[in-house]
């Protein structure tokens, strides 16, 4: 429960920060994108069912952020976790390397559907290649902060029930 | 020889004692003031032991003194200069300010004159934020529903045409930008009135589609809205062609590239045209 009030947390505060501050620092079209480490992070922690709930309530969350119709994001963010999830099941341990491979192979995942789905398959190559590679770089970071960030909710919680 | 007694003897040491030190102090004192040459080289010599013991004694003390009173200084000057670096950044932070309202005073002027030219009734907004994907040229302004907003309402903003609206929530819209790709507008080159269709072409800016092969375009020639889509007024300003490119042989239409004039991507305030109702247009 803690990890999925994590990652929705996590995922309005990236959203209201992409939308924002990312305006004049996006090299067009890429941009600093930690949604998919996100999914990519709460696949290797969560359970499948509230899981999938979580990122079809991101992907709802996130249109309201976008032009684009409102299904892509949902259906996207729903196949990037299933597909982590599918290969979390099926690997004993994935090291965090691994992980943040994974993060790459969800994005290109991620930006065929939304790219095709929105009128704009022109700008797949290479531009999904080059966002992969980017979300790549920046999912230590992104894992590194959902990590802390969980730990310390948990944290939280646990003194506050203390203290109850 | 008669012996003397030890009481007297005493009294004679005693008395001869005093004649020396009596003797040696009137004898020192008037040296001393008629600076004989004997007492001088002694005297100086004795200064000079002194003042090297002296000097060698009160170095470490001045030096203490000497550290204690800089470190002394140094927390004056410290809290000074704390002090007045907390005015320098209160300063700094003022002249932004009064930068940023001289800015935004000569954006809301130029607002004003766009307003003042305006065709239509129209009120000002400010951009809130962008499309979360970014191939998407959509922004967010905070007018919405309440205002009086409704879809397809033009846009502009300081040098011209900057979108129109595509979707209305009660005190937000969301407005594609000329630039998107999705963007369509009817438009036509001011010198000849050659028409055509402007699309959106990303970062590359804009093309205008459609214009035969034959007609004479060229750069820096001027594209307005030809008002024939049905929602932008007739005249408002888009750009200005950059390029005139070739095509394919079998193309039937030129290829032009047109920059919008609008600050696009900058853009704070934009200007939004409330389109009449039907009756009154």
């Amino acid at each position: 429960m803690m990890t999925l009030a994590v990652f929705l947390l996590l995922v309005y505060i990236s959203l209201l920060l992409e939308s924002t501050w990312c305006m004049p620092c996006s090299l067009y079209p890429l941009h600093i994108d930690p949604l998919p480490a996100l999914i990519c992070w709460l696949a290797l922690r969560s359970e499948p069912v509230p899981g999938v709930i979580s990122v079809i309530i991101a992907g709802l969350a996130t249109s309201l952020f976008s032009s684009l119709p409102f299904y892509l994001f949902p259906v996207s963010y729903l196949m990037a976790f299933l597909t982590v999830y599918l290969v979390r099941t099926n690997v004993l341990e994935l090291p965090n390397t691994h992980a943040y491979l994974m993060t790459g192979f969800i994005s290109v995942e991620i930006l065929v559907v939304e790219l095709s789905g929105s009128g704009n398959p022109e700008l797949l190559w290479p531009w999904e290649i080059v966002q992969a590679v980017l979300n790549i770089a920046v999912s230590p970071l992104v894992f590194k902060i959902c990590d802390k960030s969980l730990m310390a909710v948990t944290k939280i919680s646990a003194k506050f029930c203390h203290e109850k | 020889m008669p012996h003397q007694s030890p009481k007297k003897s005493k009294g004679l040491k005693r008395l001869i004692a005093i004649a020396v030190v009596l003797t040696m102090t009137g004898g020192l004192t008037l040296a001393v003031m008629t600076k004989t040459s004997i007492i001088l080289p002694a005297e100086m010599f004795l200064q000079d032991a002194d003042g090297r013991l002296q000097a060698l004694l009160s170095s470490p003390f001045l030096q203490i003194r000497h550290i204690w009173e800089s470190y002394v200084d140094l927390q004056d000057v410290n809290e000074e200069n704390h002090v007045l670096k907390a005015q320098l950044a209160e300063m700094e932070n003022e002249i932004t300010t009064y930068r940023e309202a001289l800015i935004e005073n000569r954006r809301l002027r130029q607002l004003l004159e766009i307003k003042k030219r305006a065709p239509w009734k129209s009120t000002v907004a400010h951009v809130v934020g962008t499309d979360i994907a970014p191939w998407r040229a959509v922004i967010t302004i905070d007018v919405g529903r309440a205002d009086g907003i409704t879809p397809d309402m033009p846009v502009l903003c300081q040098g011209g045409l900057l979108g129109r609206v595509i979707d209305t929530s009660m005190h937000y819209s969301k407005v594609m930008l000329v630039t998107d790709y999705h963007s369509r507008i009817a438009a036509i080159v001011q010198r000849n009135r050659a028409r055509g269709i402007l699309k959106g072409d990303g970062a590359r800016g804009c093309i205008l589609d459609y214009v035969k092969k034959g007609v004479d375009v060229q750069s820096g020639d001027v594209i307005i809205t030809s008002g024939l889509d049905g929602i932008f007024p007739k005249g408002l300003l888009i750009g200005k062609v950059k390029l005139v490119g070739r095509r394919e042989r079998s193309d039937l239409f030129q290829y032009i590239g047109v920059k919008p004039t609008g600050n696009i991507n900058e853009a704070e305030e934009v200007v939004v045209l409330m389109r009449p109702p039907v009756k009154n247009r």
